[in-house]
């Protein structure tokens, strides 16, 4: 047997450039009828005066159901009976085959939207100030927000990429349920965790008759405590839930028959 | 070069597909698979490239476990399944997209395939008949220069003249560098192609062997009356008379007719195991 | 070429070749072409046809230059005659002999059917 042979910079790069090739005319079609729908609504809010916050709603709105979308297509090709034979036969390491996918439906769709959104941003601008004399000010991708959203995407694309592998069908659909079903179960456990350790402290439950506090904390680092599992909570969505699905998925991948 | 050991595989816990498979390949021929519908010939070929996963047993193919999927596995292996998908892409196109992953791909004897199979490269490949598209896989393949090409019933959906160019192709990519493991069950369309015979049959391998040690053990002949029959393997009735296979006794060489052979072992398979273990 | 339903095909493949230098089409000294070709345009393996190759060259037929090829032998017409003759007494005539006994065809009907087919000029 041959040394592992996992990973490979010139494959990767033959990988991305495959997907772009295979993709990128559907994306431009996505791309142009999105743009014009934006032109549309920028143009009638001109129309009505209204100067307030285009980008900062419409940028996010794009950025997150446009990658959510995406990622959770961009596996389907293991989902279909005559493509996936070609995908999993394809002479690159499964970690190669994640990896690149995973590039271009993260940062790199973070890149391209921006881009493309500037771009819209700035023939907007030109077309509307041709029209009415006026126009808003032009996208700036490095702003704060936008900044704080690409990160938390980063973070949430994550699931979608998964559920892209895992689901056979309807990928998107099912990780947003999932992701609520998720939620739900989770708001669940914390109440009734909450209820349990905070109750004293939590004004509609005051009358609980288990005192947890009484047998394990004092009443003077319970706030630290509060504080830390909210630091705990806070540090593994930004630094583990990825990782965490990441490789989840490249189990998952490795295990894929057709 | 393949060598499969006891291999099991099965879909679900109902249906056991492979009970002790075993097979083994070497390298340079045209290998034929046959077997009757449903005997499990696309699930062997999907185990072999990696794309379904041994339940029990060994499976090495050119010293690699396929299931792994090693790039430098899948650089020396080429399926062109039955069922396929083309992108809406030119030929050039994809020729960038994919010829990259194949270190030995050769760009000459691809559009020289194209040529003799008179493929139109500036067409969309989605846009292709499917005949056309096969071929275009086909010549892809052959193109990868990689060692093994699995191939599914690649004569189906081929129309008469395609099916001749197909077999010309073939014939001419024969190499000792290369095997073909064909897998049909229209015998005639490849029968002077294929060879060795390697026949599955309820979940093992009943058969492998090339022709001229079957002629060397078995013989064909044509007989007028059903009585001189009798010691045959298998007989079938045809315009002249009784088309048998039989044991040969006498040293004679006769041609030997795939379809005839596969029936025989399928409906004598312990006579005809039995005789192919006796030295000749 | 359509195969026959009875003989092994690399014989069939040399009974091909063989017609070509009876018929002239091949003479002694010619390169022939490569296995390879034959293959391809009779669409058969091409170890059928090296098969064939080695049959005629261990009769003395045709002889391999390596590196450049086959070539019909020098007495490759001769070879073949006596080759296609032996066939011809062991496996043809048996079979027509049948036929004559089986339809009553005498040797003097035989003598003048031959007679009139070559006066056809049918050669």
């Amino acid at each position: 047997m041959e040394r592992k042979n996992i990973f490979d910079w010139k494959r990767l790069i033959h990988l991305i450039k495959n997907e772009v090739v295979s993709s990128y005319r559907s994306l431009l079609v996505s791309t142009g009828a999105v743009g014009s729908v934006l032109l549309v609504i920028y143009l009638l809010q001109m129309l009505a005066h209204n100067l307030t916050a285009f980008h900062e709603v419409w940028y996010p709105l794009v950025l997150f159901i446009g990658g959510f979308v995406i990622s959770s297509k961009i596996f389907s090709v293991l989902h279909d009976r005559r493509q996936n034979y070609v995908y999993l036969t394809l002479p690159a390491s499964d970690f190669e085959k994640l990896v690149s996918k995973l590039i271009l439906s993260s940062v790199g769709w973070i890149a391209c939207s921006a881009l493309f959104y500037f771009i819209f941003s700035a023939l907007a601008a030109i077309i509307s100030q041709i029209i009415w004399g006026d126009s808003m000010s032009i996208f700036n991708p490095f702003q704060y927000l936008y900044l704080k959203c690409a990160a938390i995407f980063l973070v949430l694309q994550s699931l979608f990429i998964f559920g892209s592998i895992y689901f056979k069908k309807s990928a998107l659909a099912k990780t947003i349920g999932s992701l609520f079903l998720f939620g739900f179960i989770l708001a669940l456990i914390s109440g009734l965790f909450a209820r349990i350790i905070f109750a004293k402290y939590i004004p509609w439950c005051g009358n609980m008759n288990i005192d947890f506090e009484y047998y394990y904390f004092q009443a003077d680092n319970i706030e630290t405590f509060a504080r830390i599992l909210g630091e705990i909570v806070k540090y593994s969505f930004w630094f583990l839930l990825a990782p965490f699905f990441w490789i989840l998925s490249y189990i998952r991948l490795k295990e894929i028959e057709v | 070069m393949i060598e499969v050991k006891n291999l099991n595989f099965a879909y679900g816990k109902q249906t056991v597909l492979f009970n002790a498979l075993n097979l083994q390949l070497t390298v340079g021929n045209v290998y034929g698979l046959l077997g009757k519908n449903g005997a499990g010939k696309t699930t062997l070929l999907k185990i072999l490239t990696g794309l379904l996963f041994p339940q029990g047993g060994d499976v090495n193919v050119l010293n690699f476990k396929p299931r792994l999927r090693d790039p430098n596995f899948l650089q020396e292996i080429y399926l062109i399944p039955e069922e396929f998908f083309l992108p809406s892409v030119s030929v050039r196109e994809y020729e960038k997209a994919y010829a990259p992953f194949y270190p030995r791909f050769d760009h000459r004897i691809f559009e020289q395939l194209l040529k003799e199979f008179e493929i139109p490269s500036l067409n969309r490949l989605s846009s292709l008949s499917f005949g056309q598209k096969k071929k275009f896989l086909i010549a892809f393949g052959l193109a990868t220069q990689c060692k093994i090409l699995f191939l599914d019933e690649p004569t189906n959906g081929l129309d008469i003249p395609t099916k001749s160019q197909f077999r010309k192709i073939l014939a001419s990519s024969v190499s000792d560098e290369r095997t073909i493991l064909i897998s049909t069950h229209q015998v005639r369309d490849m029968a002077n192609l294929i060879d060795p015979i390697i026949i599955l049959d309820e979940g093992q391998i009943i058969f492998n062997q090339n022709l001229e040690d079957t002629a060397r053990r078995l013989v064909m002949k044509v007989y007028e009356d059903e009585q001189e029959t009798n010691s045959c393997l298998f007989c079938e009735k045809t315009i002249g008379g009784y088309i048998a296979l039989e044991e040969n006794k006498t040293g004679e060489d006769s041609k030997i007719d795939i379809e005839l052979l596969f029936n025989a072992v399928i409906n004598n398979r312990e006579r005809i195991m039995h005789l192919f273990e006796k030295e000749v | 070429m359509e195969f026959g339903t009875n003989q092994a095909i690399y014989l069939q493949i040399v009974d091909y070749m063989c017609d070509n230098i009876l018929s002239g089409k091949w003479s002694e000294g010619e390169r022939i072409p490569a296995i390879r070709e034959i293959a391809v345009s009779l669409e058969v393996n091409p170890n059928t046809v090296m098969r064939s190759y080695a049959y005629l060259q261990e009769k003395g037929i045709i002889y391999n230059q390596r590196g450049i090829g086959y070539f019909i032998a020098e007495k490759g017409l001769t070879a073949t005659r006596q080759l296609k003759r032996s066939d011809f007494v062991k496996n043809i005539l048996p079979r027509v002999f049948k036929s004559m006994d089986l339809l009553g065809v005498g040797f003097d009907e035989l003598h003048q059917l031959y007679n009139q087919y070559q006066a056809k000029g049918n050669l």
